[in-house]
């Protein structure tokens, strides 16, 4: 499996000891963990604080890593976990604060011109709000889905879920957000809605 | 479809997870219905949005944190690995050898009591703690007199060795006894003394001039009662505890045959540890000089049976005649 890995020589480099290695490993998923525990996780300080942890479990299970699934896969699958057990931890409510900041107040009203309201960036924190309204197991499939690519299989892989399950709750968690963005969506020119 | 499946389907068609037939008969229904398609359309819309998030940047030193991180976690789980993995051998291997030593900590002790007891003993004078024995009833007590040592306290050296005294025994029961003596021989002699403690206890002490001759006399006196002895130690000044278990029965008679062990005929003292009846209701004996007339007298006892009779322990102090 490590020979159709992208990341197989890496891993192996790593496993033999490779410091450089792993650094590059760091360097090119760090993003991707930051964005879920970011997404995931209220305070962005936790998040990073978190994403570090994620690769230094990475560094010392990397011996056991046998290959079975793609090292992303894995990846994540310490990550989604990460995040899971942090928010049963703190005991997250899904309210308030952002890692985003706070948008809810740019929701414009209907004497306001649309045009001059919204920017791409004030779509972008008011999406990122909505996608924190989601309750965390919604949350995380729609991460790992839309904005991470992960196939509905790995997805079921890494969180250890049936197909039907990430499903259901892929879908539920779509349509809440674009319940939240029904009147923004509308609002906005179709020439703005790009980010 | 209908609308309801439209929305029901509407993230797996815009997944490409339906089937050609489902996919077929999904655009169909699109293609009929106006509010649907615009259902379908708001979702990919939002679908992209937010794909289009992207990724989030780190600090600049997340790698070094990383790093520091690493370090300070390796020596813990060194010391983890070196204890618990693999997790099943050490672990049992860790909780067998903890069961191990506990079970050697508990045999030592129990193996040892006399090292407890000897620390806690009451000094040289005093002597017998009798277990098992029963408290005595009351009318059997009133009876009896004691002459006895109140506590625990030095030998008192100065005490009559030829002190006469009335023992009454109880078979099984322990309390005050009243022990009678005739003068000895005086090579042999033997001073007995019973002391209370509490009115419960009985306390035995042995006097005599050769400590090794009397030490295998007792152990002969508790072979024979059907008893044994479970633990010896040297105590202070050459004399010497010895711990014994003798069955319930033939403690009375035991205790009258050690009294008796200073005679010059040492069998005397063994042919009454024989002789007597087993033994349950008070009695005043006097300790006879003339063991082989009781020997004559009385038939034979029958044999004690240790096995299934409940054995009393008794702690005989042997210490020089002084």
């Amino acid at each position: 499996m490590q020979g159709q890995d992208p990341d197989g020589d890496l891993i192996c480099r790593i496993q033999q000891g490779d410091q450089s290695a792993f650094n590059q490993l760091v360097l090119k998923y760090r993003q991707r963990v930051m964005g879920v525990a970011a997404r995931m996780l209220r305070d962005r300080i936790e998040a990073e604080d978190l994403a570090q942890d994620v690769f230094v479990k990475v560094y010392h299970s990397l011996k056991g890593f046998k290959g079975e699934a793609l090292f992303s896969t894995w990846l994540y699958r310490i990550t989604a976990n990460s995040c899971l057990n942090h928010r049963r931890k703190r005991r997250f409510e899904d309210q308030g604060g952002s890692v985003m900041g706070d948008a809810a107040d740019l929701l414009p009203d209907r004497e306001s011109n649309p045009h001059d309201l919204l920017e791409k960036k004030e779509l972008k924190l008011f999406l990122e709000q909505a996608i924190q309204r989601l309750p965390g197991e919604q949350r995380i499939v729609l991460i790992l889905r839309d904005i991470e690519g992960l196939s509905y299989e790995a997805i079921a892989d890494t969180l250890g879920l049936e197909l039907g399950t990430v499903r259901s709750r892929l879908h539920r968690a779509r349509l809440a957000v674009q319940e939240s963005l029904q009147r923004v969506l509308e609002l906005v020119p179709e020439r703005s809605r790009r980010l | 479809m209908n609308c309801r499946e439209i929305k029901q389907f509407s993230s797996d068609y815009l997944d490409r997870r339906l089937t050609p037939a489902e996919a077929a008969s999904f655009e169909e229904h699109l293609r009929a219905c106006g509010a649907c398609t615009q259902e379908v359309d708001f979702l990919r819309e939002t679908v992209s949005l937010v794909g289009s998030l992207g990724e989030i940047e780190t600090s600049p030193d997340f790698l070094a944190h990383v790093h520091r991180k690493i370090e300070k976690t390796a020596k813990f789980r060194s010391l983890r690995h070196w204890l618990f993995e693999p997790m099943r051998l050490k672990l049992s291997l860790e909780i067998t050898a903890l069961a191990l030593l506990g079970i050697g900590a508990l045999h030592l002790y129990y193996q040892s009591p006399d090292l407890y007891r000897e620390a806690d003993a009451p000094a040289p004078s005093m002597v017998l703690q009798d277990k098992g024995a029963e408290p005595a009833a009351p009318k059997e007590l009133g009876e009896r007199k004691a002459e006895m040592e109140q506590t625990p306290g030095a030998p008192a050296p100065s005490e009559t060795p030829r002190a006469e005294r009335k023992i009454s025994r109880e078979g099984g029961e322990a309390s005050q006894d009243r022990e009678t003596l005739r003068d000895r021989p005086k090579e042999e002699e033997v001073v007995g003394k019973i002391a209370r403690n509490d009115g419960k206890d009985q306390i035995h002490e042995v006097r005599v001039e050769d400590i090794s001759a009397s030490e295998q006399t007792v152990r002969k006196l508790v072979a024979e009662a059907g008893g044994k002895v479970v633990a010896e130690a040297p105590s202070s000044g050459r004399g010497l505890w010895l711990t014994v278990e003798v069955p319930q029965s033939r403690r009375a008679q035991f205790v009258s045959a050690l009294k008796d062990q200073g005679k010059s005929d040492s069998t005397a003292a063994r042919s009454r540890l024989k002789s007597a009846p087993e033994g349950r209701a008070a009695q005043e004996k006097t300790i006879e000089t003339d063991a082989l007339t009781a020997k004559q007298a009385a038939p034979a006892s029958k044999p004690s049976a240790p096995t299934e009779e409940p054995k009393v322990t008794l702690r005989i102090h042997i210490i020089p005649k002084e």
